[in-house]
């Protein structure tokens, strides 16, 4: 197939869309974006404080992409749901996007509504801005310049079948649609918001736009365009590590290309760091060192500690916890490391120790409840807290 | 179990070394610093190798403390006899636990053997490394820093560790201790502090929540308000706008009649106009000129005038013809002068024959009259013939004149055939009708029609003026004023109405208004609140988190407190009966005479009854201690052991007792050498 760079690079460019009007050789430049959850609750164990100004941060990012995409002449904005977290929209959060709308007349933005969204936004509104488009639950089509047609609904479980099967575009004109769910192949009636991307093949689509899920992801939908999701502007927990940003999306002489832009201010980074045979909190140091050298100090980090460690390995997540929470924004420790306890080892061990290790070996306890009292009693026997 | 030979190659200190020891006690008497504790640890070694540790300790780094001094290889060999056999293990060892080398040979054979594999001590005592030290290995660190207080620290370490009974107590206090920090009775405690945390937030959030749901029905009520206003707003502008209308109709309606008046204007004018251009319409084609008809006129005049001039010349001709008629009547007849003559003629001939001829002289009158008539005639003739030349003359003349005037007639005729000819021409008649009378009708005509004309240029202007000062008036009025203007119709009740209703309905909005603000007020804090959900929910996660790591904490806690009591129980009931056995018969060996009733606990304290009380070892002297120590340890080795007999190592043990309990102290092992071997390391020849 030609025209198509590869699917995991940054940027791209699909083939070009033949039609006489296309060829104007201006640029449309349009910003696609998903899932800010605006207001959203943070599950990270950030302290009440940080939470605060991580969710400020959230504002101050959706704040500065609209202003750069200003900058750059990007012409709109495609907000592909969860927009907002919940019902209840702060004022903050609610005049924050309404001044970025407002304060950039020239821009559209295309607000498509998504599961977490609950018309709480729109139904506030005393008056909807002209730059603001919104969809509904049926097709609902735009013509912006040179072209392009940006089309959306916003799908619900009961729609979503029939839904895809009405869409109906022109085969002359760039056609990006909007949607906001789970893509399936081939559809899966009971997930929520789930649609079938095979439904949505060969039905004239440039560049499907969706948000749902939370990190950048590009594939070829059919021979004419691809599907992405351009993941969440910001992490907010260790579940959303990586980069995060937007897609930036240009149409040019009948030529769609795009790029993702990273555009997040921190980055939450999960490191997994394998501490079998280091036995002292030193030892143990030097390692985490090493992998986390090349994070900078503004990003969230969870370390793994993996491994097997022996029963008096000098390894206590709390110290390291203490040791590493002022050089990162955020440092949480989770030990997923086993204890280096065999049985045989203590077969002649006559000893409270032996008695007990053999005692808790043979319970009934889970493996990793067993682990932990080995732990725990192991080294309580040896006098440490 | 019989240790038959030691070589060591390096180790330590020791550098090929070979030493037999012999069944039984063996005691080695050498000097400090001969190589006693090296030795003992290179037994230690061969049946448990060497531990690796980063510990920079050399206490607690036997590899790094027994590495070669002068190098080479690390190590040596064991030769010993278990179970009916005999064996040599070899082992060396490296810098690392992974570089070592273990190697078993059958001594009967030869050839290597898997008996026993690299833990070759715990195969053979069933006992590990910690307990064999803690044991039968006695070895005593430092002569140097506690020489005399070595048994006494060293039987405590064993009855302590023999299975951290003594550690027990501190494990368990640490344990407990913990789990209070996370409960303590009255659910205090960390986890009792958090669950009332979360539990006060999560009231919170349900308050917060409700305020949510709250807040969606105080939105209801606020859009109803909305509306309610929204519709007495709408109402009030109706009716003001009908106050306005009302009190702005009588200008209106001046404006209007202004407006109708000259658009009735314009519209009479431009009817008129209408008209003239119909009556104008109806020519087909533009009647004649008034200066063409003048023109025709004058031709008429001068038609009239040929006319004239041709009945003039006719009469004229007639005037010619009448003279010339009676010219010619009055023209002179020959005949008569003619007759005369031809009378005198005839007479004279006559009367001249007659006279000749008859002579009749008489006849001479006739002739004479003859004559007379003859010059009469003659005369006459010649008179007539000057008549007749005048006459001729002017029979000619009147011919030309006659000629003349029937030319002039014709010529007139001619010029008024031509004018009639024009005339006709010009008034589109035929010859017999009166050109005149076309002509007056034409003018009546071309009159009319320029009056037409002329009625139809002034009504334009007029009709223009009148459009242009209704144009000009119109666009005075904007077109919804115009619009107001032409349906203009007078205001449905009076003003007075308007005003009351008015005030009514803007009585009723203020109302609604400060309802709508009241609600407004009660919204903005009810959405205020309910914008703390976030934070709550946040908040009764960690809180949820936290106690659920601390009851994890605490249940696993719990768990090792559990497992850590029933394990100490079964150690202890395993070995105390045995333990207590043993301490008696031993405490009997040592010193027979005093029958002193020792007490093992399940702590492995060893207590003795003095006067009518168990008493802690502290209140016995240090002989007595060391003593009770040694029984003690000697029974848990006995306890303890359960396969092969280890070696018993000991290191000055009796430094503290007096001559006859090391007496009696050495003569038990002596005694007990019968059944194991033991190595029994001093540095004094009186011990």
């Amino acid at each position: 197939m030609t025209g198509f760079r590869n699917g995991s690079g940054r940027a791209w460019v699909l083939p070009v869309v033949v039609c006489s009007d296309l060829q104007g050789g201006n640029s449309l430049k349009i910003i696609h974006c998903a899932d800010l959850h605006l207001d959203s609750r943070m599950e990270t164990g950030l302290t009440k404080e940080k939470a605060k100004e991580r969710r400020l941060e959230l504002l101050r990012t959706f704040t500065q992409m609209v202003e750069r995409g200003a900058a750059e002449g990007v012409d709109a904005v495609l907000l592909c749901g969860d927009l907002f977290d919940a019902r209840t929209i702060s004022a903050r959060a609610r005049n924050c996007v309404l001044d970025a709308v407002r304060e950039h007349p020239g821009m559209r933005f295309y607000y498509l509504q998504g599961n977490h969204d609950q018309n709480s936004f729109l139904s506030d509104l005393a008056e909807i801005p002209e730059n603001l488009m919104t969809f509904g639950t049926d097709w609902t089509s735009y013509e912006e310049q040179d072209g392009v047609t940006i089309t959306g609904a916003e799908i619900t479980d009961e729609t979503a079948d029939a839904l895809t099967e009405r869409l109906i575009l022109d085969a002359e004109g760039i056609n990006i649609v909007m949607l906001h769910g789970q893509a399936t192949e081939y559809g899966a009636k009971r997930q929520m918001e789930g649609f079938s991307l095979k439904k949505l093949k060969n039905r004239n689509i440039n560049y499907l736009a969706l948000g749902h899920i939370h990190s950048y992801r590009k594939e070829r939908l059919d021979e004419r365009g691809v599907w992405c999701y351009s993941g969440c502007l910001e992490g907010r927990g260790f579940d959303e590590c990586g980069e995060k940003g937007y897609v930036l999306i240009e149409v040019k002489d009948g030529r769609l290309s795009g790029e993702f832009v990273p555009f997040a201010c921190r980055r939450f980074h999960e490191v997994r760091v394998d501490v079998s045979n280091l036995l002292t909190q030193e030892e143990i140091q030097r390692a985490l060192h090493r992998e986390l050298q090349e994070i900078p100090p503004t990003d969230a980090v969870k370390l793994v500690l993996t491994g097997e460690t022996a029963p008096e390995a000098e390894k206590d997540a709390a110290a390291i916890e203490k040791w590493l929470e002022n050089d990162y924004y955020l440092l949480k420790v989770k030990d997923e490391t086993r204890l280096a306890i065999h049985p045989e080892d203590y077969q002649y061990d006559v000893s409270l120790k032996g008695e007990f290790v053999r005692l808790v070996l043979a319970s009934r306890l889970s493996a990793a409840d067993k682990e932990q009292v080995l732990r725990l009693g192991i080294r309580a026997l040896a006098g440490e807290e | 179990m019989q240790i038959r030979k030691l070589h060591i190659i390096n180790f330590g200190k020791l550098h090929d070394f070979t030493f037999c020891p012999s069944e039984g006690l063996n005691l080695i008497c050498e000097r400090n610093g001969w190589g006693k504790s090296t030795l003992a640890a290179f037994i230690r070694a061969m049946f448990y190798g060497l531990d690796y540790t980063t510990k920079r300790s050399l206490k607690e780094n036997d590899r790094k403390h027994y590495t070669p001094w002068q190098g080479g290889v690390f190590g040596g060999s064991m030769e010993f006899a278990a179970a009916g056999k005999e064996y040599r293990a070899e082992r060396t060892f490296g810098a690392k636990d992974k570089e070592d080398s273990f190697a078993l040979y059958d001594l009967a054979t030869g050839m290597e053997s898997a008996d026993y594999t690299e833990r070759l001590g715990e195969e053979l005592f069933h006992l590990d490394r910690e307990a064999f030290t803690r044991t039968v290995f006695f070895v005593q660190q430092d002569f140097a820093v506690v020489l005399s207080d070595s048994l006494t620290a060293g039987l405590t370490h064993v009855e302590e560790d023999a299975g951290d009974m003594g550690n027990y107590e501190k494990a368990a206090a640490s344990l407990e201790e913990r789990m209070k920090y996370f409960r303590k009775t009255g659910n205090r405690g960390r986890l009792g502090q958090l669950e009332e945390e979360r539990r006060l937030v999560r009231e919170e959030l349900a308050s917060c929540r409700e305020r949510e749901a709250a807040a969606g029905d105080w939105q209801a009520r606020l859009s109803q308000k909305e509306t309610q206003e929204q519709a007495l707003l709408e109402k009030i502008r109706l009716l003001e706008a009908r106050e306005r209308e009302a009190r702005s109709y009588g200008e209106k309606a001046a404006r209007k009649a202004q407006l109708d008046l000259l658009e009735g204007q314009a519209r009479d004018q431009e009817d008129r106009l209408r008209r003239t251009a119909a009556a104008l319409g109806a020519y087909t084609a533009a009647p004649m000129a008034e200066e063409e008809l003048d023109r025709c006129y004058e031709k008429i005049c001068r038609l009239r005038t040929a006319r004239e001039q041709t009945e003039e010349a006719r009469q004229k001709q007639y005037a010619a013809e009448d003279a010339l008629a009676e010219l010619e009547e009055d023209s002179p007849q020959s005949a008569g002068a003619r007759v005369p003559l031809l009378l005198g003629i005839c007479l004279l001939l006559g009367a001249g024959t007659a006279l000749l001829w008859q002579r009749m002289w008489p006849g001479v009158l006739p002739v004479v009259a003859a004559l007379l008539l003859i010059f009469q005639g003659m005369r006459k003739g010649r008179l007539e013939k000057r008549q007749c030349e005048e006459f001729a003359a002017r029979e000619e003349t009147a011919r030309r004149e006659l000629k003349q005037a029937e030319k002039n007639v014709q010529k007139s005729e001619q010029a008024e055939e031509n004018l009639e000819q024009q005339i006709c021409a010009s008034l589109h008649i035929k010859g017999e009708e009166n050109p005149e009378e076309r002509l007056a009708a034409l003018r009546r005509e071309s009159r009319t029609y320029a009056g037409l004309r002329q009625t139809y240029a002034s009504q334009q202007g007029e009709a223009a003026k009148s459009r242009e000062a209704y144009m000009a008036y119109q666009k005075k009025f904007s077109e919804q004023e115009l619009l107001e203007l032409q349906n203009l119709e007078k205001p449905e009740g009076e003003l007075a109405d308007i005003l009351s209703e008015l005030k009514n309905c803007r009585v009723r909005r203020d109302g609604i208004l400060r309802e709508q603000l009241d609600l407004q007020h009660q919204l903005q804090r009810l959405r205020e609140q309910a914008e703390r959900i976030t934070e709550l929910a946040e908040e009764e996660e960690r809180l949820s988190q936290e106690i659920a790591a601390g009851e994890r904490e605490y249940g696993l806690l719990e768990k090792t407190l559990k497992y850590l009591k029933t394990a100490k129980e079964q150690f202890s009931t395993r070995y105390l009966k045995e333990l207590q056995q043993g301490l008696e018969y031993y405490v009997k060996r040592l010193e027979p005479e005093e029958e002193k009733e020792t007490l093992l606990d399940v702590k492995l304290k060893l207590k003795v009854q003095e006067e009518g009380a168990l008493r802690e070892m502290a209140y016995l002297s240090t002989g007595w201690q060391d003593l009770l120590q040694i029984a003690e340890r000697l029974a848990i080795v006995d306890a303890l052991c359960e396969g092969e007999q280890p070696v018993l190592i000991l290191d000055d043990p009796f430094v503290n007792l007096d001559e006859e309990k090391q007496e009696r102290a050495f003569a038990l092992l002596q005694k007990l050498s019968e059944k194991r071997q033991m190595l029994y390391f001093t540095c004094r020849k009186s011990g």
